[in-house]
């Protein structure tokens, strides 16, 4: 009889608090200070330290830890009796016996919990007579170190990287004295690096090794921001000193991440510190591009612009959606109002097409209609395209919760994957770019049990062109066994809530915006039991959407700067050349453009043909609000600041529009409704009649997974040397089985061929590579499988020669 | 598109996998019957530890290749299988001969000159404690009482209790079990032969 409120007893005051819940939990409500070292709101209680042990003295008990029991009707607690107390302190003195005690030089001092618990509790002098286990220490992974003998072995690195990653790369080995946390047969850690682990550690048994350091803790300056790596938007909590970040963590409780970040959230801040940094203004003269003060430069620029304007020409601008709402509406008014064109944009990024192209003639606007809230509670979660693990990394932990920690499944619908699919139910491996014929089916299934919302705006038209798309057809087309496809159909018929989730990101096969129409379509059809959640890759994509940036299709301008009708191009964060897909042949269209202003942090390809280049702050440099995927604003606070000479995009758009002389906001109203109504309003769904679709047939061979993005994502985050080398560019993963039958053995050297082109890569067998796939992180165009790859969303297939 | 599935594929995987530790070839029959269990016996995960002594039973202890096999069959990572196998005694990751010899080493066994009867079998087999003779005929272990003190000392091979041992019962029982193991594997030579002619 769980959820009944009762009243129990806390050092004699009578509480109220609901049967079922955790004791601890009540206690910590009451403001008690119950230590835990093995407790974290985030997993399922283990009651493995017994530090949390209070009496209970209502005739049942004596001791019993608080966090793994449910609070009971007539309970009676008490909190700080001499026996919880000396009980406390026995436990810890046997904890301290097999840890070693070097206080003095370890990493973690005076940010250590066990280190305050001894301190509080004082640990008896006298110590039982046994050595110390002897554990070596794990120094072999590019950034954790692993200290078994200072480990206390709370599990609760173990039970994170399990129960919220869903990787289970170390485990509780062994028994009693000897156990220690390690991974398969002691083998060096190759996992996400996401630094859960590390981050839970009470102790110093898990250490980054790039945050090792002599700052001690009470000399570092602690502040709080937000991530923008990606749209997932994760709460950090950085240390600092002199300025510089020397450590991220994430805490429980804290943003939407509730602790969990990835290796970019984690790790990747060298790129902050990276000599290659921008930091003076480059202008071209006699046809290089030389440093210049910011007063020249943004002259030089206002003048182009003035004089473009005069010849009647177009003034364009292309922003990176990693800018902030307020730097995004900056450029909006620059641009339009100032400047008097239309001509502004975003980048080709799949999660701008997907939502522009496939969300917006459905739903009405580029927006997603679920968050990652409803996530956690829908009852059908249906997950396209591709793992959220590797793109998304806190859409990922909290589809693994759902599943490890409330046993709901959610469903896996994909052709590369990084992990998640062992936890997809059902998991559905599709042929490459075969999602859209999966929504037909389940369209098509849907409306024939008479589930679906007949009144939408184009439904029997929409239902009509769905004929064809049967069971037999989908199961031929997907390679899904069709007995799988209709219980799955079937499954999301009686479901109550149904999230359909699309990913995007580089190098996931398939057309997004078709994938992302013919979900947004079923989803309008389901009603409103169905939500869609559209992934988009950058932070602020849906910031900058609503803020109206994305006016004109990247293809538009490159036409019109080909025509030679673009005077004056603005590329705000925006690498074409380097970035964007090669068909849409940037260069020639750059080099028609006759001025073109490129602010960045880095000298990148677009930079170098540009003719000027202003240095623009990044990430946690800057100062604003956005939109993570869900929807939600987040709040980025500069914690550092941007190497001297840059400066946040922001203030560079107001500087150039001073000597435009254009009055801007000098206030820019960002609160929830300002940004959501600026450009675009919700209306009714519509539906309309699906396309044809007949997939291209897959050449022989292996297909090749791009695997992009877990550690960098190709733009910014490769600028991390710490990020580059966790996902080694001269690998390719096979699987065992297909690894036997080419007779390849780990190491060797191979030759990956696909279409008259070859790339040398060496040889990795991984039980995790899927039989039929092989995996070549994607590095930057030019280096290894990438060039095998067009645009990365192609499906490409190789042959494997042994060299 | 057939191999992308992720389906009860036809051909272990175990024996392609990278850090195959032990270097010995393992009995393929090991996974199949590993295959056979998971798609015979509804249930995930929870089935870990009757199919690890299922497998156990067969082959006498379990290589490390094929935990991870079982890992994947039942959506485990191998650390979480290589875990539960460290944690419980009984399973062994170190192969155990055809017989196992248990000296009992209880505390009647023990003052009946229990360590003798170990020193005979080490000489016999030419193995220490804990090891295995090269042609895993032979692997040597002591134990707690086994409930035989009457028969002390008392040493258990297999399943089979022999009792009231001196060093020649001993020898004679060694004996027994090598020429025993010899008919054996003489039949099976036999019916590999006639396989082989078909």
């Amino acid at each position: 009889m769980n959820g009944q409120l009762v009243t129990i007893t806390v050092n004699g005051q009578e509480v109220e608090a609901e049967t079922g819940t955790g004791l601890l939990d009540v206690l910590r409500g009451l403001d008690l200070d119950i230590p835990t070292l093995c407790h974290d709101d985030r997993l399922t209680p283990f009651g493995g330290c017994r530090l949390c042990v209070v009496e209970r003295k209502d005739g049942r008990g004596g001791l019993i830890p608080a966090c793994s029991t449910p609070v009971q009707r007539g309970m009676a607690i008490e909190t700080e009796t001499d026996e919880v107390i000396e009980s406390r302190r026995r436990n810890l003195q046997l904890l301290v016996l097999n840890h070693r005690m070097e206080c003095p030089v370890c990493e973690r001092s005076g940010d250590c919990r066990f280190q305050e618990l001894i301190y509080l509790y004082g640990v008896p002098e006298e110590q039982l007579l046994f050595e110390r286990v002897r554990h070596p220490r794990d120094e072999d992974s590019p950034v954790i170190v692993r200290d078994p003998e200072k480990c206390i072995l709370c599990g609760k690195c173990v039970r994170l990287c399990d129960e919220v990653q869903g990787v289970a790369e170390i485990g509780l080995v062994s028994r009693g004295l000897e156990a220690v946390v390690t991974t398969m047969l002691d083998r060096p850690l190759d996992c996400e690096f996401c630094g859960q682990c590390v981050n839970a550690c009470p102790v110093g048994a898990l250490i980054a090794k790039p945050y090792i350091n002599e700052i001690p803790a009470w000399l570092r300056e602690h502040r709080t921001t937000v991530c923008s790596c990606c749209s997932c938007g994760c709460e950090l909590d950085a240390e600092l000193y002199e300025g510089r970040i020397i450590r991220v963590t994430s805490s429980p409780g804290g943003g939407a991440n509730d602790g969990t970040l990835c290796a970019k959230g984690w790790l990747g801040w060298d790129i902050l510190s990276n000599p290659e940094r921008l930091t003076r203004p480059l202008v071209r003269k006699d046809g290089g591009l030389e440093e210049a003060s910011w007063a020249e430069a943004l002259a030089v620029v206002a003048d182009a612009a003035s004089k473009a304007r005069g010849e009647g020409r177009r003034i364009a601008a292309v922003a990176t959606p990693r800018l902030t709402n307020e730097d995004a509406l900056l450029l909006r008014h620059l641009v339009e109002d100032g400047l008097g064109s239309d001509w502004i944009g975003l980048g080709p990024e799949a999660g701008v097409r997907a939502l522009l192209e496939g969300v917006t003639p459905v739903l009405g606007g580029p927006f997603s209609t679920a968050s990652l809230q409803d996530l956690k509670e829908a009852d059908l979660v249906l997950v396209l395209r591709g793992d959220p693990g590797r793109t998304h990394p806190l859409a990922k932990n909290i589809l693994v919760r759902r599943h490890r920690q409330q046993d709901l499944p959610f469903a896996l619908a994909a052709t590369f994957t990084g992990g998640l699919e062992r936890h997809a139910r059902p998991f559905l491996r599709l042929a490459p770019g075969t999602e859209p014929a999966l929504m037909r089916f389940l369209g098509r299934e849907l409306a024939g049990q008479g589930v679906l919302d007949d009144t939408v705006e184009g439904y029997r038209e929409w239902n009509e062109s769905l004929e064809s798309y049967t069971g037999s057809w989908a199961a031929e087309v997907t390679g899904v066994p069709e007995e799988t496809l209709a219980q799955f159909a079937q499954s999301m018929a009686v479901a109550q809530k149904v999230v359909v989730v699309v990913v995007t990101g580089r190098g996931l096969p398939g057309d997004e915006a078709e994938t992302a129409r013919d979900a947004a379509s079923l989803v309008a059809a389901l009603g409103a039991k169905a939500g869609l959640l559209v992934l988009g890759e950058k932070a602020n994509l849906q910031g900058c959407l609503h803020a109206g940036l994305a006016h004109k299709s990247p293809q538009e301008m490159l036409r019109v700067a080909r025509e030679g009708d673009l005077g004056w191009l603005y590329l705000v964060g925006q690498d074409p050349v380097g970035a964007w897909p090669r068909s849409l042949s940037v260069r020639d269209a750059l080099k028609s453009a006759p001025f073109v202003v490129v602010q960045d942090a880095f000298l990148t390809g677009t930079a170098r043909l540009a003719d000027v280049v202003l240095p623009a702050a990044i990430l946690v440099e800057r100062q604003g609000t956005g939109i993570g995927s869900d929807g939600e604003i987040r709040r980025y606070t500069r914690i550092v600041e941007p190497p001297e000479g840059a400066l946040q995009d922001g203030v560079i758009i107001r500087g150039l529009a001073k000597r435009l002389g254009i009055e801007l906001p000098s206030e820019i109203d960002t609160t929830a409704a300002a940004i959501g109504l600026t450009k675009y309003e919700r209306r009714e769904a519509r539906l309309a009649p699906v396309g044809s679709m007949n997939p291209a047939p897959i050449a022989e061979g292996f297909l090749l997974d791009p695997s992009p993005q877990l550690f960098h994502s190709g733009s910014t985050t490769t600028r991390s040397s710490l990020l580059r080398g966790l996902a080694p560019g001269i690998t390719v993963w096979i699987a065992p089985a297909d690894a036997e039958a080419e007779g390849l053995c780990n190491g060797d050297a191979v030759r990956l061929v696909a279409e008259g082109r070859e790339v040398l890569l060496q040889a990795g067998i991984d039980r995790r590579v899927a039989p039929g796939t092989v995996v070549a992180p994607w590095q930057s165009r030019s280096d290894g499988a990438s060039r095998l790859i067009g645009e990365g969303d192609e499906v490409v297939t190789v042959q494997l020669r042994r060299s | 598109m057939a191999e992308m599935r992720n389906e009860v594929t036809e051909e272990p995987a175990g024996s392609g996998l990278i850090d195959a530790q032990a270097p010995e070839e393992i009995d393929s029959e090991a996974y199949r019957i590993v295959d056979r269990y998971v798609s015979e016996q509804p249930g995930g995960q929870e089935q870990l530890i009757p199919l690890l002594h299922r497998v156990q039973e067969y082959l006498g202890y379990l290589p490390f290749p094929v935990q991870e096999y079982v890992a994947g069959k039942l959506g485990l990572s191998p650390v979480e299988v290589y875990a539960v196998v460290s944690f419980y005694h009984f399973f062994t990751t170190t192969p155990r001969g055809r017989y196992q010899l248990k000296v009992c080493m209880g505390t009647a066994c023990f003052v009946n000159n229990a360590q003798t009867i170990c020193d005979v079998l080490g000489d016999l087999s030419g193995i220490e404690l804990g090891g295995v003779t090269e042609d895993r005929l032979f692997s040597l272990e002591q134990v707690r009482c086994i409930g035989a003190c009457g028969l002390a000392p008392a040493l258990m091979v297999n399943d089979e209790a022999h009792g009231h041992l001196t060093p020649i019962t001993v020898r004679k029982i060694f004996r027994k079990l090598k020429s025993a193991a010899r008919k054996e594997k003489n039949s099976a030579g036999g019916e590999a032969d006639s396989e082989n002619k078909h």
